[in-house]
């Protein structure tokens, strides 16, 4: 009987040894995966807004190689036709909820 | 059996309490050596991840130099530049300084530009060539902070100094940051997009594009690298100074303001202030996009217009206005976020408020700040 409680107790408090050290190896786990996604690039997507000269028209389109702030692309207008110029070019880059890079 | 039981039990017991023991002895004689290791390590890994970046910049440089160049000796030229180096003039008299670096500052940018419009082959716009060199720049910077970690690894690790590893983990998570950010800034490059630290030369462009203004003159190539145009809004006069775009490039706004104040000068104008825009490095916490007003020369760099502008300001008691439009390192070298883009309108009606309230009658110089990499 005492023996026997002896030994629960033993294994209860290697059970709990084993339970702490289980959530450190968590953590640390956790910790390295974070790093890795703090080593991690993000490529931002690159847009360009373009504004018609005519009727104000605004498009909004991916980055090309050669934009540049109020260049005029050979593009026309989808609504009138008129010649359109780049407004603004700016990234997006998709953050996740809480952590800051 | 039970008795057994107990002895296995009371063994296991002295087995564990000698463990504790020595454990204790272990970490109390050789705890610093242990942490000395552990920290070896983690600055190995971030070292070699450093080592990652800076060769990814580098290949991505020269695959970009590649396309214009058909330089057979492209490797050698390419690294005889990363490992060029500039000489800060001697501080110990300091008299004079800000003329002595203006002229090395010079030198180097005229040196550096050459070396590279030599290395490539095939004819090429200025602007592009402007990209390049900044490429060329964001790698050098990777190839420094590499080098520099790796020094102080090195000699930490030779001589086991425990003291400067530690300092050495310290502030390598926040140099590896840095360095993730140049080479992210090394496609903003490539692609020619503009930048967060554009936005200076980006809300005076639409300053000056905007409805109600009136281009008087554009005076192109007013000081090396600098456009100067004279503009007419509600009423005023404006001599707005920014960069020569679209390619990526700082130019001098110091000089110009000096320029622009001596010939407004000698036809007896009257100058009412010179109000700044550039971007400036937000403190943690602090929202990007925020946009502040205060006084003083808002420019960063190497120190010499910023002397430039202070002194022509205060010899002629020229008030300076700044605007800034906070955003983080990371942001401010690459492509310009939406936030911070979002702010041209704001910034734009600060001007007029402050044109219109605070600044006496005269000509007013506004100069957008800032490297003008996609607005031309
Ligand atoms: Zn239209």
């Amino acid at each position: 009987m005492i023996s026997n409680l002896i030994l629960q107790f033993n294994s209860f408090e290697l059970l709990i040894l084993f339970a702490i050290a289980l959530v450190f190896f968590f953590i640390l786990l956790t910790d390295i995966k974070k790093q890795g996604k703090r080593m991690m690039l993000i490529n931002p997507e690159i847009k360009v807004q373009l504004i018609c000269k005519e009727c104000g028209f605004k498009e909004i389109r991916d980055f090309r190689e050669g934009d540049y702030i109020s260049k005029e692309p050979d593009e026309k207008c989808e609504k009138c036709g008129g010649e359109k110029y780049i407004d603004i070019i700016y990234s997006i880059v998709k953050q996740e909820k809480t952590r800051q890079s | 059996m039970i008795d057994m039981t107990l002895q296995i039990i009371d063994d296991f017991n002295i087995i564990i309490q000698t463990l504790y023991i020595l454990l204790f002895i272990v970490l109390i004689f050789f705890g610093q050596r242990i942490q000395f290791h552990l920290s070896l390590m983690e600055v190995g890994g971030v070292l070699r991840h450093l080592a990652f970046l800076k060769d990814t910049a580098i290949k991505m440089t020269i695959d970009e130099l590649k396309k214009y160049s058909t330089d057979k000796d492209l490797n050698k030229r390419f690294e005889r530049l990363l490992n060029s180096f500039m000489i800060m003039p001697e501080a110990a008299d300091p008299s004079g300084i800000v003329k002595k670096i203006e002229h090395i500052v010079n030198i180097r940018e005229a040196r550096f530009l050459d070396d590279l419009k030599r290395l490539i082959t095939s004819e090429i716009e200025e602007s592009k060539v402007r990209n390049l060199s900044n490429m060329v720049e964001a790698t050098m910077a990777l190839n420094i902070i590499y080098k520099i970690i790796q020094h102080y690894y090195l000699l930490a690790k030779k001589t086991k100094n425990f003291f400067i590893m530690a300092q050495l983990q310290m502030i390598v998570p926040l140099i590896f940051n840095e360095a993730k950010s140049y080479l992210q800034a090394l496609n903003a490059f490539k692609l020619g997009t503009p930048i967060g630290d554009s936005i200076g030369p980006l809300i005076v462009h639409k300053f000056i594009q905007h409805s109600d203004t009136k281009t008087i003159e554009y005076k192109k190539e007013y000081v090396k690298d600098t456009d100067v145009y004279v503009v007419e809004r509600n009423g005023r006069i404006f001599y707005v100074i920014k960069a020569s775009g679209p390619g990526g490039n700082v130019g001098k706004p110091g000089e110009a303001i000096k320029k622009v104040i001596n010939s407004l000068k000698k036809k007896n104008e009257k100058i009412a202030g010179i109000i700044m825009i550039d971007a400036a490095l937000k403190l943690e916490g602090e929202k990007t996009g925020e946009v502040a007003e205060g006084v003083g020369a808002a420019i960063g760099g190497i120190g010499v217009e910023k002397f430039k502008i202070e002194e022509i300001a205060t010899k002629n008691k020229v008030p300076l206005y700044a605007i800034i439009i906070k955003q983080s390192l990371m942001e401010a070298i690459t492509t310009i976020k939406k936030e911070i883009a979002d702010t041209i309108s704001d910034a734009i009606n600060r001007v007029d408020r402050i044109s219109n309230e605070e600044l006496p009658e005269g000509n007013i110089i506004l100069a957008g700040i800032g490297n003008t990499i996609g607005v031309p």
